[in-house]
This record gives structure tokens, C-alpha cells and sequence, in this order.
């Protein structure tokens, strides 16, 4: 739940968001650094993981106070990287991992039965990588602790992004906006807009999306199961959306601005535009620290494909540690390795796209983009039952 | 609605009567495309996301339309809360 609580509002939101305006610059920091660590323990013990969850904050702790220590070309920086996927690895892929050696948890002699995911790890490994990445390439500055500090455990942010950039959020941190007037007023608009997204629109959904299984599939008409994929496709973005929205909104009331999430994906008329408007933080990253070191779009052809595929496969694994996650990674790696294959063949048109052309553009990127969420919202064995039911009745 | 003539190309070419336009303007998607950045300009400024008031709508920046808007937003809130569930990247 977290940001649907009357608690997220009432014991963080607003009193330190007021705080934070309240206290002199230099202790400003300490408010987003005491509410983060707060928030961390409070909802781990309540909603995940429990006192071992709430535990966990040491070692972002650690990792933080690690950090500290990253200097341009330093080893450190690699060591740091190492230690944080290490991290991710044991919370996130262990039973995957061993269960993809051994087998179902009955024979797996590795499998985790008590396993959980810390609050916000995999959003907490994005931050950690870019700071390591960043200093090591000598392209962030280093700050001071507290302010590092109050990047990693700024509470707004940490759970689900938006994925920040150290060397954006310093300057908004050490110069927050005095415009109390406008940025509340921007603020609570896009909080109580993003509740209204997520209670009436992406939760409403659900009644659909309840649908998404096995046997539900095999008793269905055919014609109903696109309806139900579709209302998938729309309770994810409206789902994330909000949560997106009440994040960003949250940061405003502190007088801070944190990087947007989406612009309108669905409008999008080609694959790789949908992904420059659908979790933009996230597509960045990837860019930046993924797309971009393996080699980007300067090598030859083939290579740059390959690179689109490693990057979205690599994307649909940390969205979740499971086969049908990276099926979704791998199909959205194959449209924009189709996409870009496509474009280059065509070449540059001198003319405006047509009416038509720009509908069909549209429906084909629609239509394939909310194909793909079969692979994210069930199993690979009841993705493929779905999709056979689909397409051969 | 001004706005979105202004920017069609094919608005300044006096030389081409306007029937001869007619299947070019028909197949040509910059009109839409302006007008829908006008709706999406509407729809960011009334979601929070865009600072200024879209063009040609200076009445969505007053105290009395906010007040309107949030209690909009607040009385869908209170209608539908019932019902929620988890954020689904919390799990991410």
C-alpha cells in the first residue's frame, strides 16, 4: 500500500515536508535523512519483510557510508557495484537462481523459505550503481554525507522511483524552491491526482484483471481475453502512473523536483518512442549505464540489436525474478530490434506521415505493447496458454 | 482553436486555392497532431504536471477552479477507495 495510507500523509508526508521548509539549510538534509530511515523501518515492520526487512536498513546503510569512499577511477567504485548486485542477487534471484539449478523448492537444498524483498531494493541498486558508475567516471560530485545520505533514504522516491540522478537532486536539495504557495498547490494536485488514477481507474480494473490465470483462460470466450489483457495494459499505467504522480507530488511539497516517469506512452506511434515516455527514469538508466557502455548505436548493425536485446533483457529481469519477466524483456528487445531495423531500411521520409500512416502506426504499437504484458502479468506456462488461446482458439 | 490554424503550413499558402487542398490537408496529420498537444496540454496542467495554463484557458489557473478540481479529485478519492489494492512496482 504505503502511499494509499492515511499513514504515508499524516505520520511522514506532511510533517516533514513542513519541517523541511522549516529548519535552517544546513539541517535540512537530517529531516529527509530521519522521516527516509523512519519510513524505511516503519513499513518494512508493517508491510514487508518485517524486523528483518526493517534490518535491511543497515545495509543500505553500509552501502551509503561505502560509497563515501568512491574516488575517480577507483577500485572501490567496482567493488561498490559488485556488493550492491550481490545484494540484489541474494534478495531478489536466490530462489529463482537455485530453483533454475535444482528444480522446485522440494528438491532445491538452497531454497530461501522465508525470502522477502526489502523496501525499494531494486530502486536503492539503480541509485547505488549510478553514484559508483558516475564517480568513477568523475562525473558527480561527492557532497557531503548527510546529503548523500538524504539522496539515498529521501522516503518520496525510495520505494518505487522515480530513479533520481545525484547530480540533479544536490542542487534541488541545497536550493529548494521558498515558492510555498505554488509548489503546494502543484503538489497536492498531482497527489490527489494520482490517488483518483489508482482508486478509481487502475484499481477498477482489477475486476478484469483478476481473470489473468489458468483456469479463468480455458473457460473464457476468445473474445473476451484481449479485454482482459487491455485492461491490464491499462491498470499498470494508470497504476504506476499514480504511484508516480503521489511520489513526484510528495517531492514538491518539500520544494524539490524529481525526474517525471511518463508522458503519454500509449500516444506513442513506435515502439521506441513508447519507451522514451513509459518509465522514463528507468529507460535512462538503461541508456546511460546499460545501452550505452555495451556500445550503444555506434557499432555495426547486428551488434546494436544484440545491444537492444541485452538491455531489455536485463530490464525484464529486474522487473521481476521470473521467466516470464524476461520473456517480456526479450519481447520488447525484438520490437525495437524490429523497429530499428525497419527505420533503417526505410530510410528518412521527407514528407509528414499520413492520417492513415500514423493510425496504423499507432494501432501497431498499441497493440503489441499490451500483447507484451501476458508475458508480465502471469506465469510463462499461462502466458503461452493464454496467447495459443488467443490466437488459435 | 486559433492556435491550431496558426501553426498548419498549409494555412499561409495563399497562392493554392482551398479546394485543391483538400486531399493534401486530408492526409496531412499536423492540424490533429497540433490539436491533440493542446488537449495533452489541458490534461498536464490538470493532472499537475505542467506549470503554466494551456493556451486559451486562463480560467483553469483560479483559486475557484482549483477548489473545483481537487474537490473533483477528493470526491472520486472517497468513492472508490474502498475497493484498493497494493501498488503493483512495490513488489518490484
Amino acid at each position: 500500500m504505503i502511499f494509499n495510507t492515511f499513514t504515508y500523509f499524516i505520520l511522514f508526508l506532511v510533517p516533514s515536508a513542513i519541517l523541511f521548509r522549516l529548519v535552517r539549510p544546513a539541517a535540512q538534509p537530517w529531516v529527509c535523512i530521519t522521516f527516509g530511515a523512519s519510513f524505511f523501518v516503519f513499513f518494512s515492520l508493517t508491510q514487508v519483510g518485517g524486523a528483518f526487512g526493517a534490518a535491511c536498513l543497515l545495509i543500505f546503510i553500509w552501502e551509503s557510508i561505502f560509497s563515501r569512499f568512491y574516488k575517480q577511477g577507483s577500485v572501490l567504485c567496482i567493488v561498490g557495484i559488485v556488493q550492491t548486485i550481490i545484494f540484489l542477487i541474494i534478495f531478489k534471484y536466490w530462489n529463482f537462481l537455485t530453483g533454475l539449478a535444482f528444480g522446485s523448492p522440494q528438491h532445491n537444498p538452497f531454497f530461501w523459505a522465508g525470502a522477502f524483498l526489502p523496501l525499494g531494493i531494486s530502486f536503492f541498486t539503480f541509485e547505488f550503481i549510478h553514484y559508483a558508475v558516475d564517480s568513477y567516471r568523475g562525473t558527480t560530485p561527492p557532497g557531503k554525507f548527510r546529503e548523500y545520505m538524504a539522496f539515498i533514504l529521501f522516503f518520496p522516491t525510495m520505494v518505487a522511483g522515480p530513479i533520481k540522478r545525484y547530480q540533479t537532486f544536490l542542487p534541488s536539495l541545497r536550493e529548494p524552491s521558498l515558492e510555498w504557495s505554488s509548489d503546494w498547490r502543484i503538489g497536492m494536485t498531482r497527489l490527489l491526482v494520482g490517488l483518483a488514477k489508482k482508486f478509481a481507474i487502475a484499481d477498477l480494473m482489477t475486476a478484469f484483471t483478476n481473470h489473468l490465470n489458468h483456469a479463468d483462460i480455458a473457460k473464457a470466450q476468445r473474445w473476451v481475453l484481449p479485454l482482459w489483457v487491455l485492461a491490464y495494459g491499462i491498470k499498470i499505467y494508470f497504476d504506476f502512473s499514480a504511484y508516480s504522480d503521489i511520489a513526484i507530488g510528495s517531492a514538491r511539497l518539500f520544494g524539490m523536483k524529481v525526474p517525471e516517469n511518463f508522458d503519454w506512452p500509449y500516444a506513442r506511434t513506435n515502439i521506441a518512442e513508447f519507451w522514451k515516455h513509459w518509465h522514463i527514469s528507468l529507460y535512462r538508466w538503461l541508456l546511460d549505464y546499460v545501452f550505452i557502455p555495451l556500445g550503444g548505436s555506434r557499432c555495426k548493425p547486428p551488434r546494436v540489436l544484440v545491444n537492444l536485446l541485452i538491455t531489455m533483457f536485463l530490464s525484464g529481469l529486474w522487473h521481476g525474478a521470473g521467466l516470464n519477466f524476461i520473456a517480456w524483456g526479450l519481447w520488447h528487445g525484438l520490437l525495437l530490434a524490429v523497429h530499428r531495423t525497419w527505420s533503417k531500411w526505410r530510410g528518412a521520409h521527407p514528407q509528414p506521415p499520413s492520417v492513415f500512416g500514423t493510425l496504423a502506426a499507432w494501432a501497431i504499437t498499441f497493440v503489441t505493447v499490451n500483447l507484451g504484458w501476458a508475458f508480465f502479468c502471469m506465469d510463462l506456462p499461462t502466458a503461452a496458454f493464454f496467447l495459443k488461446r488467443l490466437f488459435c482458439g | 482553436m486559433n492556435t491550431i490554424q496558426h501553426q498548419n503550413p498549409n494555412a499561409g499558402n495563399a497562392a493554392t486555392p482551398e479546394t485543391s487542398q483538400i486531399p493534401e490537408r486530408f492526409f496531412d496529420t499536423r492540424p490533429i497532431t497540433a490539436l491533440l498537444a493542446w488537449v495533452k496540454s489541458v490534461f498536464d496542467y490538470l493532472g499537475g504536471s505542467r506549470e503554466e495554463a494551456p493556451a486559451g484557458m486562463p480560467f483553469l489557473a483560479s483559486p475557484l477552479w482549483l477548489g473545483i478540481w481537487w474537490g473533483l479529485m477528493i470526491g472520486l478519492i472517497l468513492l472508490f477507495c474502498g475497493q484498493t489494492s497494493k501498488f503493483i512496482y512495490i513488489d518490484f
